[in-house]
């Protein structure tokens, strides 16, 4: 029983350990849960009341007789119970500790949440789900753009501030949230009172009462605009990439960047400036989302220019930078204001669009709110990015433009254009090139370059490679292809060298043009040219050329026999100087005058030039007037021919006909007069012999004359030909003597006979007869009365020369170099008799040179003359 | 003023036998004397002893021909007034230009008609006359 007691005592005493532990427990802290260690203490306290419970029941009786047993038993489990109700005692404490070292860290994160809340510009809203009612914090406020004062807290207020279009979905989310406990993440937009849209993240979920009733929902909103900006330019730069990428015209890209622009941006407006037409900017694209709403601004807009600086394309046009405005209704230098204001324009941006460095134009965007896009790296770059990549696709476009003109000038070209590869094969080839070489474009594709090359140009092409390879151009020359049938023909040809992106050449186009028919035409005039060149050259007569200044521009070789100066020192020189005499000097000065003025040449003009060593030189010739390309005259070409000689002829022959005249007429005055007087007058018996003595004489002297005259003609003609035969020289000589012996002794003249009279030469024994008669009576004419003439023959090995010797007049030095041309007639100087017909030395001289001899004389004026003559003599079988 | 009648001629020809013929021709001139002379030496120291109112001159002569003769006679001033008249066959329309240029009076073409030169001299007379 005792140890019943002693047992409950313990038991008693160890479960109040439990609790009071317990209890100190809660009064330190109630709010935490101590539940283990309770229970734990109040399960060992029914274990140990029960164990010695029924151990009491069994053992009491031993139990008490060892009390000390019990005691220290009791003790123990006391203190056991004592110790572990301690330790509880210490780790709750602990516990305790760390529980307000927590509560401590709760209530600051509490603060530094509600810190961040308004540092992050976050605002907190609760909706009561019984009431409807919405409660924001004063940062809800700003965030939605609505005024404390003017918001009633009514859902239908909160909706009134979101963007129509994202109405719906906040209503469906607060919806499910309310209904399913889903938590509530959403961006919606908000339009706020001054017009500008932000995007709102929101965040929330839903509150039950104690009673796990849905009572509210509550959360958080925060401004995300900027994200969703940034986020919408990826896309924004993406779908503009894309559209110009893939698009064809420029107005279709602009059409569609347009859309991106307003579905992403809200633009409304988009414009094109452009100034490739005019120095100013001028509008080439307007395109609105609601064209019926910008009537008017697109007239304004169409009708207009904009010079630099002026808002606002021309501001970004003048610093190359994005240009905008806020509001451009309120814009004070904008020209449109008015129209702005009127059709709700304001938020405007005007972009640059850039090609290459050079702005090519403006993007003006215009939008019926407020501009408030952050002026951020992500939004310049953006803008940036669309001017840039408008102006590269419509430089792409101009260029590819381009290069279909190019291609379709190439396909069209009549010259052959193709290209090579540096290791000589074919790989472009255009229309041109298949007509011009027969080769068709899929045949020759590939090939060798060889294929139309004649193997005499493969130096010529390799030099080309090496030119191009050193970066230069082949300017167009002249050669040789081979065409397909192997025909060669004339080109010029230019190469160019093709480089590849980075700048590495990689083939050599060619540009051929078919010169054959011009070839052939130049080969005919080079041809031409040349003949008439050598007709030139090697005429006899002078052709020249001459300024209207009289100067020689040309002459041909034939100048040198002419004139004595070579072609190169004609040319330069001044016709003037060239001229006889001052009064050529002032006819042919006058005549080029004239002809000038009348634009005509001249035909058969006689002018008298004077020969580099200073003899006069008759020319003959004819002249046209020569003009330049304007049909001005610059000068004259003409040629003219010697006819020094023809006029020496010419006044030889007039000469002769004066000297024939007169040596006629002479003869005749005598008979005709002596006839007449007897024919006509009475005359006394005596005159009459005397008359008829004088008629017979000169009719003598006509008709020796007359002899003489044909004598020289005869003698004159190639073809009839005096027969050779041997000739006893004395035999000659003295018959011609005889002959002649009258007229020297009439004149008191002796005649004598010397030499080697014996030989016999080769002639013809009258023409020998003759000329020596004649000199005879030459040298009895030009004796004077009492003189003597001696005939000596000289003996030479092959020949005899017959000297016919006078003391007479002498021949005069001026009279020397003509002695033997016709009608020269001596002056006697009071000599015997001058009768003669002036034929006679020329005579002589034909005789002998026609028999193989030659003539000659020496005198000495005032002491008389030897003629002599020299001629073969006669072997046998000569004849 | 009264015609001065033609009273003394002068003729200069180097050929005899023309000489001779002009003699026959002449000889019968009324109130005329006639010289002949082979050379114009001859005729011109005839001439300056007692001068003749005409002279008829052979232009080819020897060795002083009818041109030297003329230029010598107008260069001595007692002879130079005396009308010089050539007698020659050399007388192309180019040469009778020349001559008269030279200042003679007429010129006579051989070969002359015998039976009309006396009238012919009478009548260049009377025009020299005339123009004097």
């Amino acid at each position: 029983m005792f140890s019943i007691c002693v047992c409950c005592t313990f038991g008693t005493l160890f479960l109040s350990s439990g609790i009071i532990t317990t209890k100190l427990y809660q009064n330190i802290e109630n709010k935490i849960k101590l539940t283990r260690p309770i229970v734990i203490t109040v399960v060992f306290g029914i274990f140990f009341v029960a164990f010695f419970s029924i151990k009491e029941l069994e053992i009491s009786s031993e139990v008490f007789k060892n009390a000390s047993n019990i005691l220290f038993l009791g003790g123990f489990l006391f203190s056991t119970s004592l110790a572990l109700s301690l330790i509880f005692l210490l780790r709750t404490k602990e516990q305790l500790v760390e529980i307000e070292s927590s509560r401590h860290q709760l209530l600051q994160l509490q603060e530094e949440s509600r810190a961040a809340l308004t540092s992050a510009q976050a605002g907190m809203w609760s909706l009561d789900l019984k009431t409807n009612r919405v409660i924001w914090d004063d940062y809800m406020h700003l965030l939605f753009g609505v005024e404390p004062k003017r918001f009633k807290g009514t859902l239908d207020d909160v909706m009134e501030s979101i963007h129509p279009k994202d109405r719906n979905a906040i209503l469906s989310n607060l919806k499910n949230a309310a209904e399913n406990g889903a938590r509530i993440d959403s961006i919606f937009r908000v339009i706020r009172s001054d017009g500008s849209t932000h995007f709102i993240r929101g965040n929330g979920q839903l509150f039950y009462d104690a009673e796990h009733k849905p009572i509210s929902l509550k959360g958080i909103c925060f401004d995300v605009t900027d994200m969703m900006l940034s986020q919408n330019y990826g896309v924004i730069s993406e779908a503009i990439a894309q559209t110009l990428a893939n698009g064809d015209s420029f107005h279709q890209v602009i059409t569609d960047i347009f859309q991106i622009l307003n579905n992403y941006m809200g633009w409304e407006v988009i414009i094109i400036w452009e100034n490739s037409r005019s120095p100013n900017l001028h509008c080439t694209q307007f395109i609105s989302s609601a064209p019926e709403k910008h009537v008017k601004f697109q007239q304004a807009v169409q009708n207009t220019t904009i010079t630099k600086g002026e808002p606002l394309a021309g501001v970004a046009w003048a610093t190359s930078k994005l240009a905008f405005s806020r509001n451009i209704s309120e814009e004070e230098h904008f020209l449109r204001t008015d129209i702005t204001k009127e059709e709700n324009l304001q938020g405007s941006i005007a972009v640059p669009i850039f090609a290459n460095g050079t702005i090519h134009g403006i993007i003006e965007l215009y939008k019926s709110t407020p501009f408030i896009e952050q002026m951020d790296s992500a939004f310049i770059s953006l803008m940036h990015n669309l001017g840039r990549g408008v102006g590269q696709f419509q430089r792409r476009k101009i260029a590819e433009a381009e290069r279909d003109e190019l291609a379709s000038v190439v396909k069209a070209a009549p010259d052959a254009i193709y290209i090579y590869t540096l290791d000589g094969k074919i790989k472009s080839w255009n229309p041109g090139a298949e007509h011009l070489f027969g080769w068709e474009k899929q045949e020759i594709l590939g090939q060798e370059i060889y294929k139309i090359l004649p193997s005499e140009q493969y130096a010529e092409h390799k030099q080309t490679v090496e030119l191009c390879k050193q970066g230069k151009v082949v300017s167009s020359f002249e050669t040789v292809r081979k065409k397909k049938d192997g025909t060669l023909f004339w080109v010029t040809k230019s190469a160019s060298p093709i480089y590849d992106s980075e700048g590495q050449l990689i083939a050599i186009s060619n540009i051929l043009r078919d010169i054959s028919k011009e070839k052939r035409e130049y080969l005919s005039v080079a041809k031409n040219e040349e003949k008439f060149r050598a007709f030139v050259e090697t005429t006899a007569d002078w052709v020249w050329e001459i300024t209207s200044d009289g100067l020689f521009t040309y002459s041909n070789p034939s100048v040198y026999p002419i004139l004595g100066y070579s072609a190169e020192e004609i040319i330069g020189k001044d016709l003037s100087s060239l001229l006889y005499d001052t009064l050529e000097k002032k006819r042919i000065k006058e005549e080029i005058a004239q002809s000038v003025v009348k634009q005509i040449g001249w035909t058969q003009r006689m002018i008298r030039l004077c020969h580099k060593n200073g003899q006069l030189r008759y020319l003959q010739g004819s002249a046209a007037p020569h003009f330049n390309e304007t049909q001005k005259l610059i000068g004259f070409r003409g040629s003219d021919r010697d006819i020094t000689e023809t006029v020496k002829l010419e006044n030889i022959k007039a000469q002769f006909v004066s000297i024939i005249s007169h040596e006629l007429r002479t003869p005749l005055t005598s008979i005709f007069g002596s006839l007449g007087l007897l024919v006509q007058k009475e005359m006394p018996p005596e005159a009459y012999k005397e008359l008829l003595t004088i008629a017979y004489r000169n009719s003598e002297r006509l008709l020796h004359i007359v002899n003489d005259i044909l004598d020289v003609e005869k003698l004159a003609q190639p073809n009839i030909k005096i027969p050779l035969q041997p000739v006893p020289i004395l035999k000659v000589i003295q018959e011609a003597l005889s002959s002649i012996h009258y007229l020297a002794e009439k004149s008191q003249i002796t005649m004598e006979i010397q030499g080697e009279i014996r030989a016999v030469v080769l002639g013809n024994y009258e023409r020998l007869m003759q000329v020596i008669i004649n000199l005879l009576s030459n040298a009895i004419k030009f004796s004077n009365v009492g003189n003597k003439v001696t005939v000596s023959v000289e003996l030479f090995p092959d020949t005899i020369r017959v000297n016919v010797i006078d003391r007479g007049v002498g021949i005069s030095e001026e009279l020397k170099p003509k002695i033997f041309s016709r009608f020269v007639q001596c002056d006697s100087l009071g000599c015997i008799s001058t009768a003669g017909s002036g034929l006679g030395l020329s005579i002589c001289k034909s005789i002998i040179e026609q028999l193989h001899g030659q003539i000659g004389f020496s005198s000495k004026f005032g002491e008389g003359s030897t003629f002599y003559f020299d001629l073969p003599l006669y072997r046998e079988g000569h004849a | 003023m009264p015609k001065k009648p033609l009273t003394k001629v002068f003729f200069v020809d180097d050929d005899k036998d023309i000489l001779t013929v002009a003699k026959f021709a002449l000889e019968k001139m009324p109130h005329v004397t006639m010289e002949y002379f082979l050379s114009g030496e001859e005729a011109i120291q005839h001439a300056l002893k007692a001068p003749p109112d005409m002279m008829l001159l052979d232009v080819k002569m020897t060795p002083i021909d009818g041109i030297a003769l003329f230029k010598t006679l107008q260069l001595i001033p007692t002879l130079s007034h005396i009308p010089i008249v050539f007698c020659t066959g050399r007388a192309q329309t180019i040469e009778q230009e020349e001559y008269r240029q030279l200042g003679v009076f007429d010129i006579i073409l051989k070969p002359f008609d015998p039976i009309a030169l006396p009238s012919q001299i009478q009548s260049i007379w009377d025009r020299y006359q005339e123009e004097e």
